[in-house]
């Protein structure tokens, strides 16, 4: 069953029958389909807590509302208040059509109005070598820079008055 | 108000330091991660937090409001497929703080070039808890006017008092302190002024002013003065028409200052500078140069007879005239009327006289004509009777006209062979101004172009027209010379008569 993100695209938790679009998908060999499948289970996007002090892997399946057509494999750690956003796989299908912005301003709406944790702030962690674009959106901040590694965040006062 | 320093280093897993405080109190904390990576969330409960991310090494500090519980936590992580997360946490309780009032000292004023000034609330004590406000108003003895700061706009006034107080909580006030209101500024006296000399009649006069203060606005009085005779903004001159000295004398103003009420001033009252310029009107000249009227001889009787205008020159302003003598004698300035004074004279105007002369033979009637301290006359002497009476004539004939004989009645005086020439005006030097027409006043009575006519001798080049004028009042007949140049000349006629 699929959740809306904000307006024009949703998520699922990733399923073990995702396994062939996942070999799609993921095309630099980083993270792998069993990857994706080993963390069913850690989060199921519904419940209001995790365990403190520690972090879990939020591994879902984005697509549009409109056709309901898998476009990208999102992963995310969650811990506390904060989520890291750490890998993006976006089906070769997919590519080149501008889903990346789209998709990272509706997650970070999810994560700060519809999610029912209390998610505080969102760091987005790219390496640039594989995402030559800048997914967040321009409110974020570079917090940090090492290598072809960008930190961007953003928090949620923040995000609310980017949207005011 | 309490500022507490921590330090604490993250940990995977989470490192917790606990730090109780006061709603006032603030907690700066020093956050360092493993392997110096940054920390890239900072996370509030019950509390605020700057910044919201920062570097490892680096200090946040933590305010409070509300009490109870509160807690903060500093994340950070490694890059890579797998990252490692590191977490410190501060913790604690958050009381609340006690309120205690402040101790107001005193209310102080700037002193600024402008309508408002800057009153400033002081405490001997800052009291505690609470939020610290300050309150200040002019004239209202509970000012109420609450704000966080200590400095307050306070207008200018001749009159009044202002009062300030200072709270940290509506139950919790100082007492009140109270000083009087910042009144208006006076004009800058830094200023100059020129004297300077007027020529005796002048109607005006004026005095420069250097050093003064752009925009204020500067009056002339008498010295030590209430009212202003003439002013003007900034530097320049300034002139005026009254309280002038009179002739020879000297007069001392005074130069007032009013400043306007953009700079501090109340933009009506007008202040002393001390700052003094004299004005002194120079002495008049009544004393003339010495001129002479034309007098007339063989003047007919009880004719009117007029001199040859006259320019007086060395004077100084106005001075008076007079005539006085025989014969009703009357006096004309420039153009205007014939009048038997006394009237006024100024320097380069021309004067003449007339009289009626005598209605005996031989007689002279004599004009005094006074200009200021110098007095000459206009004498008119009548012509003499005609021949005794033992004089005897003969007839003409065909080829002769008349022959006068003298007493003895043979010698001929007058005859056809031997005819004279009669002086009937002249010699006399006489100037005629440029562009203008003096007359020769002689009775034309009998006088034709055969047996009359003018002549000159002492002249030099010069272009002029005469004109006969025969008939009208005998006082207006002559000859009329018009000088059509620019500038005047000067001739010696005589009229003959042959």
């Amino acid at each position: 069953m699929a959740t809306l993100l904000e307006s024009d695209y949703q998520f699922r938790v990733v399923e073990v029958s995702d396994r062939a679009w996942l070999e799609a998908a993921m095309t630099t060999g980083i993270y792998t389909p069993d990857d994706a499948i080993s963390y069913i289970g850690e989060w199921d996007g519904v419940s209001d807590s995790i365990p403190s002090n520690t972090h879990v892997h939020f591994s879902v399946i984005i697509s549009k509302v409109s056709d309901n057509i898998p476009l990208a494999w999102f992963l995310t750690h969650i811990t506390d208040s904060s989520v890291y956003r750490t890998a993006i796989a976006m089906h070769p299908d997919a590519r080149g059509q501008g889903h990346y912005r789209p998709i990272a301003s509706e997650t970070a709406y999810w994560w700060f109005y519809r999610c029912p944790l209390d998610i505080q702030a969102i760091v987005n962690i790219v390496d640039t070598s594989l995402v030559p674009k800048i997914v967040s959106p321009s409110h974020y901040r570079t917090i940090h820079t090492e290598g072809n590694l960008v930190y961007r965040t953003v928090t949620k006062e923040e995000d609310e008055a980017s949207r005011a | 108000m309490t500022t507490y320093t921590r330090s604490v280093t993250a940990s995977f897993g989470n490192t917790t330091i606990t730090q109780n405080v006061n709603t006032t109190d603030t907690v700066e904390v020093t956050v360092s991660m493993p392997g110096n990576v940054t920390i890239s969330t900072i996370s509030a409960s019950n509390c605020s937090r700057t910044p919201a991310s920062m570097s490892s090494g680096s200090t946040c500090t933590v305010t409070f409001s509300g009490t109870g519980s509160y807690s903060v936590l500093f994340m950070g992580s490694s890059g890579g497929k797998e990252p490692v997360f590191y977490r410190a946490t501060l913790n604690g309780n958050v009381s609340s703080a006690s309120v205690t009032a402040p101790t107001a000292s005193s209310v102080t004023f700037d002193n600024p070039a402008s309508a408002d000034t800057t009153a400033t609330v002081n405490l001997s004590a800052t009291g505690s808890g609470g939020t610290l406000q300050y309150a200040c108003e002019a004239g209202d003895t509970t000012p109420d006017n609450w704000q966080s700061g200590s400095t307050f706009t306070i207008a200018r006034g001749s009159s009044g008092t202002v009062y300030a107080r200072a709270r940290r909580s509506s139950t919790t006030n100082s007492n009140t302190v109270n000083a009087s209101r910042p009144g208006f500024l006076t004009g800058d006296t830094a200023v100059s002024a020129t004297s300077s000399t007027i020529a005796v009649g002048a109607t005006s006069a004026s005095t420069t002013l250097s050093s003064a203060t752009a925009g204020e606005t500067y009056a002339v009085r008498v010295n030590n003065g209430s009212s202003n005779l003439a002013t003007r903004t900034g530097n320049g001159a300034i002139s005026f028409t009254s309280s002038l000295p009179s002739s020879g004398n000297t007069s001392t103003y005074e130069i007032f200052v009013r400043r306007p009420t953009s700079t501090g001033g109340d933009g009506t009252t007008y202040t002393a500078t001390n700052d003094t310029f004299t004005v002194e009107m120079t002495s008049q000249d009544t004393t003339p140069n010495s001129f002479t009227l034309q007098n007339v001889t063989n003047a007919g009787l009880s004719t009117v007879y007029q001199s040859v205008a006259q320019q007086v020159t060395g004077i100084t302003g106005t001075v008076t005239v007079s005539v006085s003598g025989e014969g009703s004698p009357q006096v004309r300035i420039g153009s205007g009327s014939w009048t038997s004074g006394p009237t006024t004279i100024t320097n380069n105007y021309y004067i003449n006289a007339r009289l009626t002369s005598s209605a005996s033979n031989s007689t002279a009637h004599t004009a005094t004509v006074t200009v200021g301290t110098y007095s000459t006359t206009f004498v008119v002497t009548t012509v003499a009777a005609s021949g005794g009476s033992s004089g005897g004539t003969s007839g003409g004939s065909g080829d002769y006209g008349i022959e006068v004989y003298d007493t003895d009645g043979t010698t001929t005086v007058l005859s056809p062979s031997t005819r004279y020439v009669n002086f009937m005006q002249g010699p006399q030097t006489i100037t005629v101004p440029g562009n203008s027409t003096v007359l020769l006043q002689q009775d034309m009575t009998g006088l034709t172009t055969d047996n009359c006519d003018l002549a000159f001798t002492d002249f030099g080049s010069f272009v002029f027209s005469v004109a006969r004028v025969t008939t009208g009042a005998v006082s207006s007949q002559g000859f009329e010379l018009t000088n059509p140049g620019a500038g005047s000349f000067v001739a010696k006629p005589y009229i003959l008569r042959f």
